[in-house]
């Protein structure tokens, strides 16, 4: 099931808030875990199994954990424990996400003929993966006690609002709030304010950026002018962010409709002025967990110079793997270790002094980045990168004029909304009337188009 | 519970938002299902009955979500505002579907399909098993024959590299006839040939298709006018129940060519219009009773000659004109039709075959390998 659509609005948040408001508190756990069993099985019913077992295994070395710690150090039998629920966990994302990937490659460069067991992935387990192994690593340094109730470590890992795209929730964040929380009407309307900001970010403005960018893949990329294929990084560009913060933003508020607080995930990532600044903005859940369980771990930058580029290399290596088991993933992801490392040594300083000029050149970046990652297949990105700097196009250029007129205004928010400005100006007319009638519009018009049944892909239901 | 009701009334949203998706839940349960959207001209998905098996594999799932987006409360009031907003954001198009100059709409065609390649080669080797002359008709889209009014820059289906892959894939077959539509259209293009609201053509542009036709095949060139002209209003056709916006309507005309009789699937009629689907929505579905695998018109003429024609629904108002020449048509439409081709054109040896498709058609369609029979 996903957010943004009829089904989830009209069905699942009646019956399923409906349920949960009317129950007392020490029920609400099982509540919300039997509702997002539901959530998650109505898609995917086949691979609900593989949710259960990972909820029993990562439990069990929980109780495991700290069963054998003692105050000296770890033991070899806390270790076992530890070791296995960790090659537990990212094995059944290696299996599932990767299989198909390594069995291409080595075909490929030993020429075998290993078949392809062709398996679908799991949805959200690149996600919920993340969110159980920190529970595991956090409970083996000694950060969070253990869990006892399998129920409520059940319901952390599948709690719907980030079960299947983020944001990355750690354990040690919701642990309080897994087992005491309070729903206040404030927070309610808290909640509902930023679902429908999410929803409409999503319906409103994703989908319709989505639509020119797979309006181009339809024509073809060797038959766009120069123009159009520029008007596409920005579509593109647009569609991310307003399709995975959409998300995100839903993800928050339906968490604070049952009275969690789930990361902030995006920051305006479009106004930084680095490469550096914008991974401090975008997927902030994603980054961090980088930087908490792999880049920290790794040494850091607290381990000499060289140390510190090879520790980017591992990160940015499986930033951009984690996002898809691709060759143009992995250029993405090492895309960004180049130039982080480029800014780390020399660029950063100048670009500081000049904030107009970095923010052009971030952006460029960023778009330029986007292509990497929206193309799969390598000779069409070739395609798409002479589009690109094919000036001698210019003159025949009319299809940009179609899409300007069809799609510019909704580009145009999209840009707008990219800005902190309309965030500030809300904050005005929050708890007013005014404000209320934006939400409810917003809301309206993105049933309208729910309604239409229109474009409407997730674009990170694929990682 | 003053103080609770307080505290509500502070958060208004919280009412609204909940009372908003808890009366849609109850419109679901409550109201009656539809089976047909007049308005979309398409049938609607009702709520699905639960099994295990359809739970197990998803199906239930499937079907459930799309009958509750096709039976959303207000439906059509929904989607046509979805149509007004588009409009208000500037754009000309809705659903694949854009509004050009003079009201016409247009269908929003990327690029050849994978599967032209595939259609040709099966029309091709039709061609070259048949045991006789065929003639192919190819008619032009409402965008070729009206490029001056599309919207400007829009994407279009090359129909010109197309048809010249059709005159490279049939150019060495000696009995093999082409009959090039676009030409004898694109002469009258300042009449309406294409209804605005609708992908097919008019009785009017058909009538230059069958001009075209007629002198191909040798045919006399028949009056149609001589008969009875109706005019049926406020026809809103297939790009019209996508696009939804603010157009006005076309006007459907036809003539009272007499037959002898039509046999269609499970019964006979002594006319080519179905007057029943002309104050319907699917106007168009009016000629020949819309599209059926087979069916055969008795002309009661006795001219000796008579007709085999593989078509698409463009074909439908074109028929009314080839009566005058044939004794007996036979219609056949390859996505119904469950036999073999091949065994049905042997029963008339002497008959003439004609296949009638527009580009739309041999670029996409998935029912052309049902033209060589298995």
């Amino acid at each position: 099931m996903v957010f943004s659509s009829l089904l989830f609005l009209f069905w699942f948040i009646p019956i399923f808030f409906g349920v949960y408001y009317i129950c007392p508190g020490k029920f609400r756990n099982a509540v919300l875990f039997i509702g997002s069993i539901v959530f998650y099985a109505w898609g995917e019913p086949s691979y609900l199994i593989l949710i259960f077992i990972s909820i029993l295994v990562n439990y069990a070395a929980g109780l495991l954990i700290a069963r054998f710690r003692t105050s000296g150090g770890h033991t070899f039998s806390e270790k076992a424990a530890f070791v296995s629920a960790i090659v537990f966990d990212f094995g059944m994302l290696f299996v599932f996400k990767y299989t198909g990937f390594f069995v291409e490659n080595i075909n490929a460069i030993f020429n075998t003929d290993i078949p392809d067991p062709k398996l679908t992935l799991p949805l959200g387990i690149s996600f919920y993966t993340f969110q159980i192994a920190s529970y595991v690593i956090d409970l083996y340094r000694g950060r969070i006690r253990e869990e006892r109730d399998p129920l409520t470590l059940g319901t952390y890992l599948v709690m719907f609002p980030q079960l299947i795209a983020g944001p990355i929730v750690v354990y040690s964040q919701v642990s309080e709030e897994l087992h005491d929380r309070r729903v206040s009407i404030e927070k309610i309307s808290d909640g509902i304010t930023i679902f429908i900001m999410g929803l409409a970010s999503k319906v409103l403005i994703a989908n319709t950026a989505g639509q020119l960018w797979s309006d181009l893949e339809g024509i073809g990329y060797d038959r766009i002018s120069m123009p159009l294929a520029w008007l596409g990084v920005l579509a593109f560009t647009l569609q991310i962010y307003f399709d995975f913060n959409g998300y995100s933003l839903m993800a928050i508020g339906l968490g604070k409709m049952l009275g969690f607080n789930i990361p902030q995930n995006f920051d305006h990532p479009y106004i930084s002025r680095s490469l550096t600044e914008f991974w401090r903005r975008w997927h902030m859940t994603l980054s961090g967990w980088f930087r908490d369980y792999v880049y920290i771990p790794l040494g850091g930058n607290r381990k000499g110079k060289a140390r510190t580029y090879v520790n980017l290399f591992v990160v940015w290596f499986l930033t951009g793997f984690w996002h898809g088991a691709g060759w143009n993933f992995i250029c993405w992801g090492l895309f960004f270790f180049v130039l982080l490392s480029v800014e780390k040594s020399f660029l950063g300083k100048p670009l500081e002094k000049h904030p107009h000029i970095a923010r052009v050149y971030a952006l460029i970046l960023i778009g330029l980045s986007w292509m990497i990652f929206a193309i799969t297949d390598f000779s069409q990105l070739g395609v798409y990168a002479l589009r690109l700097l094919s000036f001698g196009s210019i003159s025949g250029c009319s299809d940009v004029i179609y899409y300007l007129r069809n799609y510019g205004v909704v580009l145009a928010l999209g840009c707008l909304f990219s800005t902190p400005l309309p965030g500030r100006l809300f904050a005005k007319i929050r708890q007013k009337a005014a404000g209320y009638a934006v939400l409810l519009v917003l809301l309206f018009v993105s049933i309208c188009y729910l309604a239409d049944e229109a474009y409407n892909p997730f674009l990170y239901f694929r990682f | 519970m003053n103080s609770k009701i307080r505290e509500i009334t502070a958060y208004p949203l919280v009412p609204v938002f909940f009372a908003v998706c808890f009366c849609m839940l109850a419109g679901y349960i409550l109201l009656p299902e539809k089976d047909y959207s007049e308005m979309e001209n398409r049938f609607l998905q009702k709520r699905p009955a639960v099994s295990m098996s359809s739970l197990a594999d998803g199906s239930f799932m499937e079907s459930f979500e799309t009958y509750t987006n096709e039976q959303i409360p207000a439906r059509n009031m929904f989607v046509k505002c979805k149509a007004v907003i588009v409009w208000l954001t500037g754009s000309s198009e809705n659903d694949g579907i854009a509004k050009g100059d003079d009201g016409y709409l247009f269908d929003k065609v990327l690029a050849t399909s994978d599967k032209e390649a595939k259609n040709i080669a099966a029309i091709k080797n039709f061609v070259r098993s048949a045991d006789r002359d065929v003639y192919v008709a190819v008619a032009p889209t409402s965008t070729w024959i009206n490029a001056d009014k599309l919207p400007k820059g829009m994407p279009v289906l090359d129909e010109v590299s197309c048809s010249n892959d059709l005159t490279d894939a049939l150019k060495d077959i000696p009995n093999a006839h082409i009959i090039y539509l676009y030409d004898a259209l694109i002469s009258h293009a300042d009449e309406q040939l294409f209804y605005r609201t609708d992908h097919h053509w008019t009785t009017a542009g058909a009538g230059y298709a069958y001009e075209a036709v007629a002198s191909a095949m040798g045919l006399e060139r028949k009056d149609i006018t001589q008969y009875e002209k109706h005019s049926v209003n406020d026809f809103r056709g297939t790009h019209y129940a996508k696009y939804k916006g603010f157009v006005s309507a076309d006007t459907l005309e036809y003539y009272d060519v007499p037959i002898k009789g039509l046999a269609l699937k499970e019964r006979m009629v002594d006319n080519l219009i179905d007057e029943e689907k002309l104050s319907g929505f699917d106007k168009y579905g009016a000629f020949m009773y819309g599209n059926d695998g087979l069916e055969i018109v008795d002309t009661g003429n006795s001219k000796g000659r008579s007709l085999y024609i593989l078509k698409d629904s463009y074909a439908n108002c074109l028929i009314p004109y080839l009566v005058m020449n044939y004794d007996r048509i036979t219609v056949i439409d390859l996505r119904y039709f469950g036999g073999s081709v091949p065994d049905k054109l042997s029963e008339d040896k002497d008959a003439d075959v004609l296949l009638m498709y527009n580009w739309t058609f041999v670029n996409d369609d998935n029912h052309f390998y049902k033209l060589v029979g298995k």
